[in-house]
């Protein structure tokens, strides 16, 4: 009995002189980064702007319910934390980005390199690992900056909008944690989404998806590319829309387009060998409806015939045109080149390992099948 | 031997068969106390007395239970007189001082060796009610009441069987309070009766007033935070209890039965799970169980949460979260201590005072400090939310000592968790856990069935199945029949 009574007399002592080693981080003296923008200026120096939350209102408003606003603070160090830690001698708490729900990357320091940006991020046990990421055309500073009203905190917002660009069938879905595989190895590299910021209407746009080459970013695809991209890769999510121009000679301009929505996919990567060389089929089958139809009269099946054909046509064309411009950026966002790694693997070695996207001919095989033409007729 | 801590029994040098001898004798006994009557009596020209304690005994019985038969039958044969008082024995000198203290008539004669003793006791319960602290929805209302044969007589009336066992005990050299242990002789492990007949028989006090009095004197470890004897006020409680091979001890003045051995799981099954359907009353059960965790753990997740780890929980969540804290002047730990303490304040304050006032008490020290305190910005409304969710839960044990002392447990929980954050927690958990393999509720493991476990028991711990499939009582007990149930829906068979 004494024995124990001494044990916990010890044990309980003991942790008072132990206190050296608190690692203690309450909530109220950190101030929680929602988002953050990197971004590079003419000096080659890393430009860092986050935006976080501040409590709006007084101390007496306990009992409605505070609201928050964002606050944004912009700095500029030699490296991602450099900065980051001069923008902690700014701030009243400490600062914590284990919390931030979006990382923004302008295009300058994209074309320079992500990996080297974010590399604090994966050595820090609290990073942030779920964070989306996303490129921005011009200055990050002014998409952080941006006043929006649809959501009360900045990185909510642009967390809501990649969510939404993902669920609408034109974004790929990768964090800080899904993308650095790809980052590092030269088999297979990210596409990322691509924003546009116009201040005038405090609006963040879509325009398409940043292509990458391994870790630095080649070149943009534009909506309808990133769709075929999407639809081409099966990363698919939800149903995913495409306008389609199947005619050019009506003068009622609505007339000459046609809306069609993706039910289903199924793509398929065939590679062929032929004399040491490897043309990569990519097939794809697509189950889809119609949505839109100005022209109407969608009656006899000769009609509905024609108009799948029409849109194969266009759409393989716009296939034919994503490939190629991937190629250009040489920008491997299927894994072509890792398909070759694992079923050719002598090949590889010998031919294409690190090659360009250019050395090997891609084909597209579209076959559509329309499911459902709507329910008027 | 049973030691005596004072001299209980004295001793004259006289003439017993004296009928004045004898008066003074007993007088002599009982200290001359004043509550102590004669009633002068003859039978056949013998003078005789009838004596009683005028407190205890209720001296209608005596006039109609052994005064008129005296007179009524005159020309009987003393031992003959058909006394309607019941229990007429003989009884030597040194019986009838204690036959007087349980409130027994002594009758006396003149010429006679003999001494007669009536039991003409008052009846000093009061009608049964239903037990506040352990209500239910369906079934018996009854409660015991605050006399011992009375109580024994519903255990007697659930359990009509030639086995079902009491042995009576005399604890408290002063107040020698009866104690009865209940048993069902066939059911229970006979060394479990032994071993707590010995502990019984060991007890020596001046008092035992309650069984909570001698709980602590005849349990495994008395300092263990954690309940290892199970009270009730619920008669078909004791039942089922004393059906799985348990023992459960009365005592005259109090009307709780004490159950042992009894396991951590017995705390959770509340007599409604049985009478309720299957998957509601496991769904109960289970919503109990999840309770004493929340209780457990909830302030202590809390404080480690904003304190250490807040990257675990989302970020819509998060902000919220600051906001309410950003402006509080104390650690979440002091936090959780003020609010905590308050409730308790609120706790106490309500139990002991009077019903109407402890109401009041509550709806001041839970709406008005509650909003008070929020709106001063001593504590966050969320850590109001937490410490408030876990005192209802807590009211949800079905037993008030567990949830008592998982209350109290959760002031070390929270002082680690603010220490030392989650890891602080797990090594809690783990002192608790190991505790709970550690203790014994005589000589059984108490956190059966799952230390040791058995899959068996495990049907009535978490969930509470069927009860075609409750086949067997519990297996720590050791109880001499362990099969409950042969085929209960055997006519499932003979239909069709």
């Amino acid at each position: 009995m004494r024995k124990t009574i001494k044990r916990l007399i010890v044990s309980s002592v003991i942790p008072i002189f132990l206190t050296g080693c608190w690692d203690q981080r309450l909530l109220k003296e950190q101030k929680l980064i929602s988002l953050v923008g990197y971004d590079m200026n003419s000096n080659g120096e890393v430009i860092a702007s986050m935006a976080y939350p501040v409590r709006k209102g007084g101390v007496t408003t306990g009992t409605q319910s505070a609201s928050s606003q964002s606050t944004i603070l912009t700095t500029h160090g030699k490296t991602a934390l450099d900065s980051l830690m001069h923008a902690d001698l700014k701030i009243s708490e400490r600062i914590d980005i284990s919390k931030a729900q979006v990382i923004l990357f302008g295009e300058k320091i994209a074309k320079v390199g992500l990996y080297q940006v974010i590399d604090h991020i994966y050595r820090n046990p609290k990073g942030a690992l779920g964070a989306k990421v996303a490129i921005v055309e011009g200055s990050t500073a002014e998409a952080v900056n941006l006043k929006q009203e649809e959501a009360e905190i900045i990185g909510r917002y642009y967390d809501e909008f990649l969510k939404s660009g993902r669920a609408t069938g034109f974004y790929t879905n990768y964090n800080v944690q899904s993308v650095c595989p790809l980052l590092l190895k030269h088999t297979k590299d990210p596409l990322l989404p691509l924003l546009q910021i116009q201040p005038t209407q405090n609006r963040a746009v879509t325009v398409g998806m940043a292509m990458f080459n391994n870790e630095k970013m080649t070149g943009k695809l534009n909506i309808d590319e990133s769709k075929m991209f999407i639809l081409l890769d099966g990363s698919k999510k939800q149903k995913v829309s495409l306008l389609v121009r199947t005619n050019n000679h009506y003068k009622n301009r609505q007339k000459n387009y046609v809306v069609i929505e993706v039910l289903g996919t199924k793509p398929k990567t065939k590679l062929h060998v032929k004399n040491k060389s490897i043309t990569a089929d990519l097939s794809l089958k697509l189950y889809y409806r119609i949505t839109e139809y100005p022209k109407n009269h969608l009656t006899t099946p000769m009609l509905l015939d024609e108009l799948n054909k029409a849109i194969k046509e266009n759409l393989t064309q716009l296939a034919q045109q994503t490939i190629t411009k991937m190629q250009e950026a040489n920008c491997d966002g299927f894994g072509i080149e890792e398909q070759i790694k694992v079923h050719h693997h002598k090949l590889w070695e010998k031919q294409y390992k690190n090659t360009a996207l250019k050395n090997i001919t891609i084909k597209p095989r579209l076959q559509l099948e329309l499911t459902n033409s709507g329910i008027i007729d | 031997m049973k030691k005596h801590l004072f001299k209980n029994e004295q001793s004259f040098d006289m003439d017993e068969s004296s009928l004045e001898s004898r008066i003074n004798f007993l007088k002599e006994s009982m200290g001359n106390t004043e509550d102590l009557f004669m009633l002068p009596i003859s039978f056949r020209d013998r003078k005789g007395t009838i004596i009683y304690l005028s407190t205890i005994a209720d001296s209608e019985k005596i006039q109609e239970g052994v005064l008129f038969p005296l007179i009524k039958y005159q020309d009987f044969n003393l031992h003959d007189i058909p006394f309607t008082a019941e229990n007429n024995n003989r009884v030597d000198l040194q019986e009838a001082v204690n036959a007087l203290l349980q409130g027994k008539a002594i009758v006396s004669m003149e010429g006679w060796d003999d001494i007669f003793s009536f039991n003409t006791a008052k009846d000093l319960s009061r009608s049964p009610n239903e037990p506040d602290n352990e209500k239910t929805v369906r079934g018996s209302h009854l409660g015991y009441v605050e006399n011992l044969t009375t109580n024994i007589g519903y255990i007697r009336r659930g359990i009509s069987s030639r086995h079902l066992q009491i042995r009576y005990f005399q604890t408290g050299q002063y107040t020698n309070t009866q104690t009865a242990m209940v048993y069902i002789e066939g059911i229970v492990n006979p060394s479990l009766v032994e071993k707590l007949t010995n502990r019984l028989q060991a007890v020596t006090t001046d008092m035992t007033f309650s069984p909570g009095y001698l709980e602590e004197l005849i349990e495994d470890s008395p300092l263990s935070p954690f309940p290892h004897i199970l009270y009730t006020e619920r008669p078909d409680r004791t039942i089922a209890q004393l059906m799985e091979g348990r023992i459960a001890l009365l005592t005259e003045g109090s009307s709780d039965a004490i159950i042992l051995p009894v396991s951590f799981f017995s705390f959770f099954q509340a007599t409604d799970d049985y009478n309720s359907r299957i998957i509601i009353g496991s769904v109960f059960r289970l919503l109990r169980v999840v309770s004493f965790l929340l209780t457990l753990l909830l302030p202590g997740l809390y404080i480690a949460i904003i304190a250490f780890h807040f990257e675990i929980i989302p970020t819509d969540i998060l902000v919220v979260v600051k906001n309410s804290v950003d402006n509080i002047p104390y650690p979440p730990f002091i936090e959780a201590m003020i609010m905590a303490f308050t409730i308790e304040l609120i706790r106490e304050a309500g139990i002991r005072l009077p019903t109407p006032i402890g109401q009041t008490i509550g709806i001041v020290g839970g709406l008005i400090i509650g909003d008070a305190i929020i709106s001063a910005g001593l504590v966050s409304n969320i850590m109001v939310i937490v410490i408030a969710m876990t005192a209802i839960s807590s009211f949800t044990i079905a037993s008030y000592e567990l949830s008592n002392t998982v209350r109290i447990l959760t002031f070390p929980i929270m002082v680690l968790a603010a220490s030392f954050g989650f890891v602080g927690i797990i090594f809690s958990l783990m002192f608790i856990v190991g505790h709970l393999c550690k203790l014994e509720s005589l000589g059984t493991p108490y956190f059966s069935p799952v230390a040791p476990f058995d899959v068996q028991g495990m049907k009535d711990a978490i969930l509470r199945f069927p009860i075609w499939l409750l086949k067997f009582r519990p297996r720590d007990l050791l109880v001499k029949n362990r099969r409950r149930l042969y085929r209960p829906r055997r006519w499932e068979e003979n239909e069709e």
